[in-house]
């Protein structure tokens, strides 16, 4: 299992414990790994949904992200 | 009456003395005179009917010169009426293709324009959505919508791992 890595968890709501440390078990099972640091960051910008940070590479499943996705979709086809 | 056979023969001879005179110095110069005159005429006559033919040739090379003349100047107007006939066929073309650019030119600025205008209007269009859903979204849902939508989207972020 490979460690040393670091994850941050972006929310617009304030995660419990319980559900924070799911979410990292959960990741942590797929890439076979465990994080070294877990770091979460409440930002209401992004409106819902997740946004998770392994290392440097990011994982947007947010609100925001999916409608920058759409805006950009529609700047490309314009 | 007497004959004085003398006296006559004295006038014969002043007779012929007098005609062989008259012919001498008379006679024979008006001939000459006549057939000079007579020469003269002949020439004059020659030298007029040489003139006639002469005239009649020239007549002649007039027609043909005013002929030939005609052909070229037929010639000539046949070759600028095609000429001005191309010429303004090449600038109606030119015409053409220049308004076809320009219409091009129109169209392409057109189509750049309704882009710019489209693409700032769907970016207006999202900015609104994104500042309503902004707005709204955390209003109208509750925590628990937010922590399912959480899950959800981890699902979609675990799968794409």
């Amino acid at each position: 299992m490979n460690s040393a890595k670091t994850i941050t968890i972006t929310t617009a709501i304030e995660l419990d414990t319980a559900h924070c440390k799911k979410i990292v078990a959960a990741v942590e099972k797929k890439l076979k790994c465990s994080f070294s640091s877990v770091k979460t960051v409440v930002n209401d910008g992004i409106i819902g949904g997740i946004k998770i940070t392994i290392d440097n590479t990011e994982y947007d499943g947010s609100i925001k992200g999916k409608l920058d996705k759409v805006y950009q979709q529609m700047r490309k086809n314009s | 009456m007497n004959i004085d056979l003398m006296q006559i023969f004295i006038q014969a001879v002043n007779f012929f003395v007098v005609m062989g005179a008259l012919s001498y110095l008379l006679y024979n110069p008006i001939l000459k005179v006549l057939d000079e005159r007579s020469k003269r005429i002949q020439e004059g006559n020659r030298a007029a009917e040489t003139a006639i033919q002469q005239r009649e040739a020239i007549d002649e090379m007039k027609a043909k010169a005013k002929k030939e003349l005609e052909k070229e100047k037929a010639a000539i107007l046949k070759e600028a009426t095609q000429d001005a006939r191309s010429s303004a066929e090449k600038i109606v073309e030119k015409a053409h293709d220049e308004a076809k650019t320009i219409l091009g030119k129109a169209k392409d600025q057109a189509n750049q324009e309704k882009s710019r205008m489209l693409g700032e209007m769907k970016g207006d269009i999202v900015e609104a959505i994104q500042t309503i859903t902004a707005t709204v979204i955390p209003k109208t849902i509750g925590v628990k919508d937010q922590v399912k939508l959480i899950d959800t989207e981890l699902e979609n972020i675990l799968k794409a791992l």
